[in-house]
């Protein structure tokens, strides 16, 4: 679910929709929470949907760590890459704001950590913009993002979070808000979806792709 | 699912989003389909949820003949409500332009068809010539004779215009509900 002071708008044909902030939003605010009412589905639900459903299954939908398909069912699933985004994934169920928001800015995430099947071309502009964006990126980058999350941990029970009810959290993410609400020391990984190679594994699914999955904590 | 030539936008405050026509979709078009995507939750079960999810789900569902709540999964529930809606149909799990949508057009439905509660009755602000004013419950009986018949017109057309989602529903539901508007059941 998205921050409530959030509002969608069309940008043009070539990106479509994107998310933008109606107001102000500091740093270190939940941004988007998973939540009770998004669609978890198998990939067996997925590819036995018909056609149409499945492109708009592929099209919205991320990959979470144990290969299940996350349809997120408000504007969330419009929120748009950016190589220089201005949320990150904090666990598996939370994005929050790594930087101060503006009104009338975009909210941008990095599909890096969406366990993205291919990979595709990026094109926002930004100085350290990758150009090609892909699963694989994890590994080079899991540290400069964490940094960015770790940075504004120290915030979090301190400023007004709405989404915080509404949080579906598993045991590994219940734990890591819990410590962080009671401003107890956090330990990496962040990014419950990075690919280090002390916290993951990899499992195979029903189709053969290969997928990750974090070793619980 | 909505017909992928639609878009939303941003109204104004007090009416929030609409969804609107991108191209030319002639009357007769199948605008939505309930599918597989979309929650349904009977009464009892939305009871039980948190006050806070009862909220979200409130705002964004509607309730089918059978008054069980179904969420849309995409921006199907953006749909506002008109008195002289564009779009009909619900009740058979699909929904038909009543009349040709042009870009730009808004796809709108008539919420009194939609099992309204006491607390749901809400003041009209579509500033159509026919504006009842405020919708509620009583509306029920007149709403849907009216939008039976402009869908009993419109059915006319579905095989001869582009059906973009035909391949979510069988000719057998457009058949039973032209059987059902015939017979006026």
């Amino acid at each position: 679910m998205l921050h409530p002071a959030t509002e969608l708008r069309y940008i043009n044909d070539n990106i479509g929709y994107g998310v933008f902030a109606k107001t102000f939003i500091p740093k270190g605010t939940f941004l988007w929470v998973l939540d009770e009412l998004d669609k978890i589905l198998s990939p067996d639900m997925v590819r036995n949907l018909p056609e149409l459903l499945r492109n708009c299954v592929e099209k919205y939908a991320y990959v979470d760590s144990r290969g299940d398909y996350v349809l997120c069912w408000d504007f969330g699933r419009y929120t748009n890459h950016s190589c220089h985004p201005n949320m990150r994934s904090l666990g598996e169920c939370v994005e929050v704001a790594v930087r101060d928001i503006r009104a009338g800015e975009e909210l941008t995430c990095e599909y890096g950590v969406l366990n993205l099947s291919g990979s595709f071309n990026c094109a926002c502009g930004k100085p350290n913009c990758r150009q090609t964006v892909s699963a694989k990126d994890v590994d080079a980058y899991w540290q400069d993002w964490d940094a960015e999350v770790n940075a504004v941990l120290a915030v979090i029970p301190d400023i007004p979070q709405p989404l915080h009810p509404f949080i579906k959290a598993n045991v590994t993410d219940k734990a890591l808000l819990e410590a962080i609400f009671n401003r107890q020391p956090v330990f990496a990984p962040l990014h419950i979806l990075s690919k280090t190679e002390a916290s993951i594994m990899p499992h195979e699914d029903r189709s053969g792709d290969t997928l990750w999955k974090v070793r619980d904590l | 699912m909505l017909h992928p030539h639609t878009r939303v936008h941003f109204k104004n405050d007090l009416i929030g989003y609409g969804v609107f026509a991108t191209t030319y979709i002639p009357r007769g078009t199948i605008l939505w389909v309930r599918d597989p995507l979309d929650s349904m939750f009977s009464q009892a079960y939305f009871e039980s949820l948190p006050a806070h999810y009862q909220a979200l789900i409130d705002h964004y569902h509607f309730r089918n003949m059978r008054g069980d709540y179904v969420l849309c999964w995409d921006n199907t529930r953006m749909i506002n409500h008109s008195c002289t809606p564009t779009s009909a149909g619900t009740e058979f799990d699909f929904e038909i332009a009543l009349r040709d949508l042009y870009i730009g057009d808004e796809i709108t439905n008539d919420y009194a068809l939609f099992n309204l509660k006491n607390h749901e009755s809400f003041d009209c602000h579509c500033n159509e010539s026919v504006c009842r004013g405020y919708v509620c419950h009583e509306q029920f009986e007149d709403s849907l004779l009216a939008r039976r018949e402009e869908l009993k017109n419109a059915l006319q057309y579905v095989y001869s215009v582009p059906q973009p989602l035909s391949d979510l529903l069988t000719p057998q539901q457009i058949e039973n509900c032209r059987y059902k508007l015939n017979s006026n059941e």
